[in-house]
C-alpha cells in the first residue's frame, strides 16, 4: 500500500500540474458598462506585490486582477514604489486593466495610499504634508484602512486635504470594531470635506483575490488621468466583500442602474479545482512517504 | 513506511545517528536535491495559496521570486557547518543531511495552502501564529543534527540550534521588514498583534 502510495505521489503531482497548465485559459472579456455619460469602471487602488509584502510579481498580479474583473488597480507596496513602476513599466501598451503607479505611506500613526505618484512620499512627515507631497506630483491621496491603529496622525487639516477615504476594507470583514471605525471616520471626513470619494480596497497581500471589496469609478474615458480626476471630483463608489455599496445616493443610483456589484466573474472551474487537489495530495505523498523506498 | 524527512523529524536523534553512520558520499547532485525541492515544494503551494491556480508557469515564477526562503537556510546551514567540522561525513553530506530537515515546514506549507482554498477570508495572524510549531520542531531537529552529525556536546549543540534559527529569522525578519517599509513598522505590527 504506501509503495503504491509512493508510486502514485509523483505522478498525481504532475497530473496536478498538466491538468492546471492544460486548463488555463486567459480571462474572458467583459462588456464595458456606462451609465449617465460616464464610464463605470471596477478599480482596486490598494494591492501590494512582490518584491515587497505581497505574494506574486507584478505580471502575475495584473492577470489576477484580470480575473477579478477589475479595469484599473494601482500596487500599493509599503514606502516603496519601485514595483508599482515595474508593473506600470510591463503594463505598457498590452491590453488589460490600467496600472496606475503608487504606494502606500506607511508611518507609525496613519496609512496614506498614494495614487498616479512617481517619486517615493516620505512617510517621515505628518500626515497632512505627505498629502500635499502626493498633490505636488499629480496624484490623489486616500486614507488607508482608518481604523483605530491607524487614526491619529489624521489631524483635520490632513483629512481636510484627502482626496478620498477607504470606507470598504477587507479588515472590515474580520472585525467588527474596524468596520465601525470606517463608518466614523468617512463620516467625520465627509464632514471636513463634502466631496470625498468612497473607496473600497482589497488590500491584498498573499491570501484572498484582489478587488474584493472595489471601487465603482465613473470616469469620461478608460485613462489613468480620467480615473484620478474621477476621484478628485467624489465620482465613485466602494462596495465591500458582500456586495454593499457605499458613497453618494445620486452615484450609487447609476452603479445599481447598470448592475450594481459585480463579483468576480469567474464560475467555479472544477478542472483547476481537481488540478490543485492532485498536486497539493502529491506533495502531502511526497513528503509523507517519499518517493522511493530509502532506508538508513 | 514514512519517507525519510518525516522519519527524521519523528525521531530527530536516531534518524540522524543512522545516517551519519552510513558510510555514503553526497554527490552534488544529491546536496542541491534539497533546496531545489524546497524550491518545487514552495513555488507549488504558494501558487495554490495566493492564486487558486497551478501552472508551471506560475509554480516556476513564485519558485524563483521566493528563493529568498532557500537562500537564507544555505547562508544559516553555510554558518552552521562552519561551526564544527562534521567528524564522520563530508561537508556535502552534512548539508545534504540538514536539509531533510525540513518536514515540518513542507508539512506547515501544505496546511496553510489547504486553510487558504478552504477558507474565504483567511485571517493572516492565526497563521502565523501556528508558525511556533515547525520553528519550535525544526530547533529539535537542528539540535539533533549538530548532536550526531557535527558532533558537537549537547550543549554545543543546542547553542549551536539557537545561532542558526537567529540567522534564519534574522535574515526572514530583515527581508520582512524591507517588504513591509521599515522596521519601525515591522516591530510596530509585531507590538500591535
Amino acid at each position: 500500500m504506501v509503495n503504491l502510495v509512493r508510486w502514485l505521489s509523483p505522478v498525481v503531482l504532475v497530473a496536478g500540474f498538466g491538468l492546471g497548465t492544460l486548463g488555463e485559459s486567459s480571462p474572458a472579456p467583459r462588456p464595458g458598462r456606462s451609465a449617465g455619460g460616464y464610464l463605470i469602471l471596477a478599480a482596486d487602488f490598494h494591492v501590494h506585490a512582490f518584491p515587497g509584502d505581497g505574494a506574486l510579481p507584478p505580471w502575475l498580479l495584473r492577470r489576477q486582477v484580470e480575473r477579478a474583473g477589475l479595469d484599473v488597480y494601482t500596487l500599493t507596496n509599503h514606502n516603496q514604489v519601485m514595483t508599482s513602476r515595474l508593473a506600470g513599466w510591463l503594463a505598457q501598451g498590452s491590453p488589460g486593466p490600467l496600472v496606475i503607479v503608487g504606494e502606500e505611506v506607511t508611518a507609525p500613526r496613519y496609512h496614506l495610499v498614494a495614487v498616479g505618484v512617481r517619486e517615493v512620499v516620505s512617510w517621515e512627515q505628518p500626515a497632512a504634508a505627505a498629502v500635499r507631497d502626493v498633490h505636488a506630483q499629480g496624484g490623489i491621496a486616500i486614507a488607508a484602512h482608518p481604523g483605530r491603529d491607524f487614526v491619529s496622525g489624521w489631524d483635520d487639516e490632513a483629512v481636510a486635504l484627502l482626496d478620498g477615504v477607504e470606507r470598504a476594507h477587507g479588515g472590515m470583514h474580520f472585525d467588527s470594531e474596524a468596520r465601525d471605525d470606517y463608518a466614523d471616520f468617512y463620516a467625520r471626513a465627509r464632514s471636513l470635506n463634502q466631496g470625498i470619494a468612497p473607496i473600497g480596497s482589497s488590500d491584498f497581500h498573499t491570501t484572498g483575490v484582489p478587488g474584493w471589496c472595489r471601487t465603482y469609478v465613473l470616469a469620461r474615458e478608460r485613462t489613468v488621468d480620467s480615473v484620478l480626476e474621477a476621484v478628485r471630483e467624489g465620482r465613485t463608489v466602494a462596495a465591500d466583500a458582500t456586495g454593499v455599496l457605499y458613497g453618494d445616493p445620486g452615484w450609487l443610483a447609476l452603479v445599481e442602474s447598470v448592475g450594481g456589484f459585480i463579483p468576480r466573474p469567474e464560475p467555479p472551474d472544477r478542472w483547476r479545482r481537481l488540478s490543485i487537489a492532485c498536486a497539493w495530495l502529491g506533495v502531502l505523498g511526497l513528503v509523507v512517504f517519499g518517493w522511493r523506498r530509502t532506508s538508513y | 513506511m514514512f519517507s525519510p524527512g518525516l522519519r527524521l523529524a519523528l525521531a530527530p536523534t536516531i534518524g540522524y545517528r543512522s545516517l551519519a553512520a552510513v558510510p555514503a558520499e553526497a554527490t552534488l547532485r544529491a546536496a542541491l536535491a534539497g533546496p531545489a525541492l524546497t524550491l518545487g515544494v514552495i513555488g507549488t503551494l504558494v501558487s495554490i495559496a495566493t492564486t487558486e491556480r497551478l501552472t508551471l508557469e506560475l509554480a516556476a515564477t513564485l519558485g524563483a521570486a521566493w528563493g529568498f526562503a532557500v537562500l537564507i537556510q544555505i547562508v544559516a546551514a553555510a554558518a552552521l557547518l562552519g561551526s564544527a567540522r562534521p567528524a564522520a561525513v563530508s561537508r556535502r553530506r552534512a548539508f545534504a543531511l540538514l536539509f531533510l530537515g525540513r518536514a515540518p515546514w513542507s508539512l506547515w506549507l501544505l496546511g496553510a495552502a489547504a486553510s487558504a482554498i478552504v477558507i474565504d477570508d483567511l485571517a493572516l495572524t492565526p497563521l502565523a501564529v501556528t508558525m511556533l510549531a515547525p520553528l519550535a520542531w525544526t530547533m529539535v531537529i537542528v539540535a539533533a543534527f549538530c548532536r550526531e552529525v557535527l558532533q558537537t556536546s549537547p550543549r554545543g549543540a543546542r547553542v549551536r540550534a539557537v545561532v542558526h534559527q537567529a540567522i534564519v529569522w534574522g535574515l526572514a525578519l530583515q527581508v520582512a521588514a524591507l517588504a513591509a517599509g521599515g522596521w519601525n513598522r515591522l516591530i510596530q505590527g509585531i507590538l500591535t498583534w
